[in-house]
């Protein structure tokens, strides 16, 4: 095979169209730019919320340090998000492992009917958990946030799990068995052992959906039980302070190392696209 | 060992386990988690019947129910979608929402699409790190993105002294609290799903597909709207229900970057929840958007069954 024959075949990057590449570069400008002005916002020695920032101080990291209402809704965020991480775990993982396992009637009915919560607008999921949680006594509650956040999150883990199950080689569980492993052996040592990247990714997806999320939140939040995006959010309308930059981008760099460190273990893009949005 | 399958399927990667003649692995050990019975099932159905069905349900009677405070038994009415669509003023809001849901999705369309195609088109750490960069502030709370449009469109803000810079205007340009801004923040919220759907679709095409093409004479022109467009109109069409679903419930960009001006059906279910406190009618309103959702989804899967590479 000659060089040129062989270029051809693997389909050389080539040049893209000036249009393309101009779409393309806006795309990132869109995405990026809005975090990037609060980031260096941050770091502004005035006191107002206006990009380019005048000079360069740490005093609004300084004054988050001290305003305890940021750090009340973060402690509340993060323990939300592990409640709600370990509960999406166990249940998704659970789902997506009995969705597979059996064929039952009426199975591809459950498996819409588990994963239908991705289709459904949070908007009318949070009404009704908050008219729903009223009459029970859980509005504004911790469990109540946590129950809200657990029906958001998920349908995530379960399908995540659900394409690694389907990516397991059963090869290599037959070799185990023919190895001369029992079948429960087998599950744990090796099935299990296999699905374990799809059920971190998952497990992330759905902390950090947890510590993202707002609509839910809104409306199960109370006066004294807001997690961080509320308290935020509660802000927007009023404050003109560069204390939100502060707190935003601590979450922003949070967010963004933990992604990394996806990226490199289970595959944070790549756990996305397989599952196709 | 022989291969004793009855019909040899050529090429196929998955052959027949071969009958080894005694019973060494019993058909079930083909799927190992099938050591789990299906009450493994009974954990999760309980959750999702006790906070999803159920909600789901009081919602529903409760939008048919008189009492104004949602107190069901009282007796049933369809008042509050009469009261909803009887209204212009309502009706004008559904239009509002529906008509900046279509900009939003058209947009999302035109700048994602040449994105994803550009980032499949590159290799290596380059392709991982465009990836990275579309993908990761979907998981940035909304809250914080709004706050980022919200200095980036100010009238003192960066956009309008670029925009004074170049010269293209002489005042400070109003675009903070408008449609504008509206329509740019729920964009940017909502790219990264459409970049997904896109990038996931453009990825599934076989290369194979591509190169016939190619021997067959086809120019990159003819490649691209005769093969690549087509074959990807699935993942095109699942991205825009999903953006459209998004942009069209969603209440925490118009009422931030709207300042208030720029009302959505989302924002008139918020205002009955958490203002009027009317919450029969905010019901209503929130199923009535629930059924608009529901009836362009149904449209989506209608119409992609028909396309080119669509499921079935």
């Amino acid at each position: 095979m000659t060089r040129a024959m062989k270029r051809a075949m693997t389909d050389a990057p080539g040049r893209s169209h000036p249009l393309v590449v101009m779409a393309a570069i806006a795309t990132l400008v869109i995405l990026l730019a809005p975090l990037a002005v609060v980031v260096a916002i941050s770091f502004t020695s005035g006191a107002m919320l206006k990009f380019p920032p005048q000079g360069f101080s740490l005093r609004w990291y300084l004054a988050l340090a001290d305003n305890l209402e940021f750090g009340r809704a973060i402690v509340t965020s993060l323990q939300l998000a592990v409640a709600t991480a370990i509960a999406s775990m166990l249940l998704g993982a659970s789902a997506a492992v009995g969705l597979r396992a059996h064929r039952f009637p009426g199975r591809d009915a459950l498996e819409s009917f588990l994963l239908s919560p991705l289709m459904l607008p949070q908007l009318v999921l949070a009404i009704a958990l908050l008219m729903y949680f009223s009459r029970l006594g859980l509005r504004a509650s911790f469990v109540g946030m946590w129950l809200g956040h657990v029906v958001v999150t998920v349908p995530y883990v379960i399908r995540m799990v659900l394409v690694s199950l389907e990516r397991i080689d059963p090869n290599i569980e037959r070799a185990a068995r023919i190895a001369g492993a029992g079948p429960v052996r087998v599950f744990f040592q090796i099935t299990l052992r296999l699905l374990m990247p799809g059920v971190a990714a998952g497990t992330c997806f759905a902390f950090i959906m947890s510590f993202d999320n707002l609509v839910v939140s809104l409306f199960l939040s109370g006066p004294r039980m807001k997690t961080l995006p509320v308290e935020i959010y509660g802000y927007l309308e009023y404050a003109d302070d560069p204390l939100l930059a502060a707190v935003s981008s601590v979450v922003i760099v949070g967010i963004v190392l933990l992604l990394i460190v996806m990226e490199k273990t289970v595959g944070f893009t790549r756990a996305l696209v397989q599952q196709g949005a | 060992m022989l291969e004793q399958s009855p019909e040899p399927v050529p090429g196929s990667k998955a052959r027949r386990r071969p009958d080894t003649g005694h019973d060494l692995v019993s058909p079930s050990a083909d799927k190992p988690h099938r050591v789990w019975p299906p009450a493994i099932l009974v954990p999760v159905v309980v959750a999702m019947l006790a906070l999803l069905a159920g909600p789901l349900m009081l919602i529903a009677l409760t939008s048919v129910s008189t009492g104004p405070a949602g107190e069901l038994g009282r007796g049933w009415t369809l008042a509050h979608f009469g009261r909803f669509l009887g209204d212009p003023y309502y009706r004008s809001v559904m239009l509002a929402t529906l008509r900046i849901g279509a900009i939003v999705t058209l947009c999302s369309l035109l700048l994602a699409y040449p994105f994803a195609w550009w980032t499949l088109r590159q290799r290596g750490w380059l392709r991982a790190a465009l990836l990275f960069a579309a993908l990761a502030p979907l998981m940035v709370t909304v809250s914080i993105r709004t706050l980022g449009w919200i200095v980036l469109l100010a009238d003192n803000g960066p956009l309008n002294a670029l925009l004074s810079l170049s010269g293209i205007v002489t005042g400070p340009v109003r675009m903070i609290y408008t449609e504008f801004a509206v329509v740019l923040g729920l964009i940017e919220a909502l790219l990264p799903f459409m970049i997904l759907a896109v990038f996931t679709a453009l990825q599934s095409i076989p290369r194979d597909v591509l190169r016939a093409a190619e021997i067959a004479g086809a120019t990159p022109r003819q490649r691209f709207f005769k093969v690549i467009l087509p074959l990807s109109l699935p993942g095109v069409a699942a991205g825009s229900v999903l953006v459209f679903t998004l942009a069209a419930s969603s209440f925490v960009t118009p009422r931030i970057l709207g300042g208030g001006r720029t009302t959505t059906v989302a924002n008139l279910v918020v205002d009955q929840f958490l203002v009027s406190l009317n919450w029969p009618f905010g019901a209503a309103i929130g199923v009535l958007l629930f059924v608009v959702i529901g009836a362009v989804m149904a449209l989506e899967r209608a119409v992609s069954r028909r396309l080119p590479g669509g499921t079935q």
